[in-house]
């Protein structure tokens, strides 16, 4: 039946079969193509490890830099209270070692910081790649937790600190007051 | 500048730490009354039960904003005379005109020191 359907078809549906067929081999190969990219991403090695880590590493940036400002404040308001007298001078050494000590804090934390570093341009490298290999372009967000966020921000100016080449100085501020 | 030193002042910020701060940098400046919040609504409530000689308010805080706080101050007839300093990180030149048409008496930017805040309490309190 199929033989004799054949032997009946025009040059016209020749030409469209051919052109079906190599349609669904573009799509085969894009999707081949897609499924490697999507493989480059190694998105559960992001979700399962690199993510998680990156929490924590800023939670514990987090918390050393509270603790040691407390500390320090701690020893700076000891040493506005210290009495005058013969035990000023050792109880003055021994608050401002405190603070000394407190300052340490800035070695771990910036090397907790540089692995988050890392780990945010590694993102980067591959969501670069894989939105050049698909692409993407940015949908509209319908997340209303984040709808809400950005028109609160809008609505009451919550721009945030600004980069220092950017951000309007004192000076500039004064003048605007004087 | 001669300033009234014992003039309640009210701080509002949710950064536990800078209200430390503040609080330990107005004690050096002779000011002993001082409040705080963590808020523009809880600063309100304060407002409500005690007349101010300042308040000293952070910008961006949850679920009242330091502007929100201003704006409310400024439409209350018993408050709105009360001086108002913003000391903040939003560092945008439209925060800062927006602060003062809302009213602001005077705007810090963070980080900032003991010298900015006396300039700036002596500019808005000084008599």
């Amino acid at each position: 039946m199929a033989h004799a359907q054949r032997q009946t078809s025009t040059p016209i549906q020749d030409y469209e079969s051919a052109t079906i067929v190599s349609d669904l081999m573009q799509i085969a190969d894009y999707i081949t193509h897609m499924r490697e990219e999507i493989a480059a991403l190694r998105a559960n090695e992001m979700t399962r490890d690199r993510i998680p880590m990156a929490h924590e590493e800023l939670g514990s940036v987090l918390a050393a830099t509270a603790g040691a400002t407390n500390r320090i404040m701690a020893a700076a308001e000891a040493l506005i209270a210290l009495p005058e007298g013969p035990g000023q001078r050792p109880a003055l050494e021994e608050h401002v070692n405190t603070i000394f000590e407190a300052c340490a804090f800035q070695d771990i934390t910036g090397q907790r910081i540089s692995k988050v570093v890392d780990a945010l341009q590694s993102f980067e490298q591959r969501l670069d790649r894989f939105i050049g290999a698909v692409r993407a372009r940015d949908a509209v967000s319908h997340d209303p937790a984040e709808r809400a966020r950005q028109e609160r921000a809008a609505q009451f100016l919550l721009n945030g600190p600004q980069d220092e080449a950017v951000a309007t100085s004192q000076d500039d501020i004064d003048a605007l007051f004087a | 500048m001669a300033l009234d030193l014992s003039m309640p002042i009210l701080v509002v910020d949710d950064y536990q730490t800078m209200v430390r701060i503040i609080r330990n940098l107005l004690k050096q400046l002779g000011f002993e009354e001082v409040d705080d919040a963590s808020d523009g609504t809880a600063a309100l409530a304060r407002m409500k039960g005690r007349k101010y000689g300042l308040v000293i308010s952070d910008w961006n805080m949850e679920p009242m904003t330091g502007y929100e706080l201003l704006r409310h101050v400024r439409a209350d007839e018993g408050l709105r005379t009360t001086p108002f300093i913003m000391v903040t990180a939003e560092s945008k030149t439209e925060n800062v005109i927006a602060a003062k048409k809302a009213g602001v008496n005077n705007y810090i930017v963070k980080p900032f020191n003991a010298a900015t805040l006396k300039s700036k309490i002596e500019a808005v309190c000084g008599s």
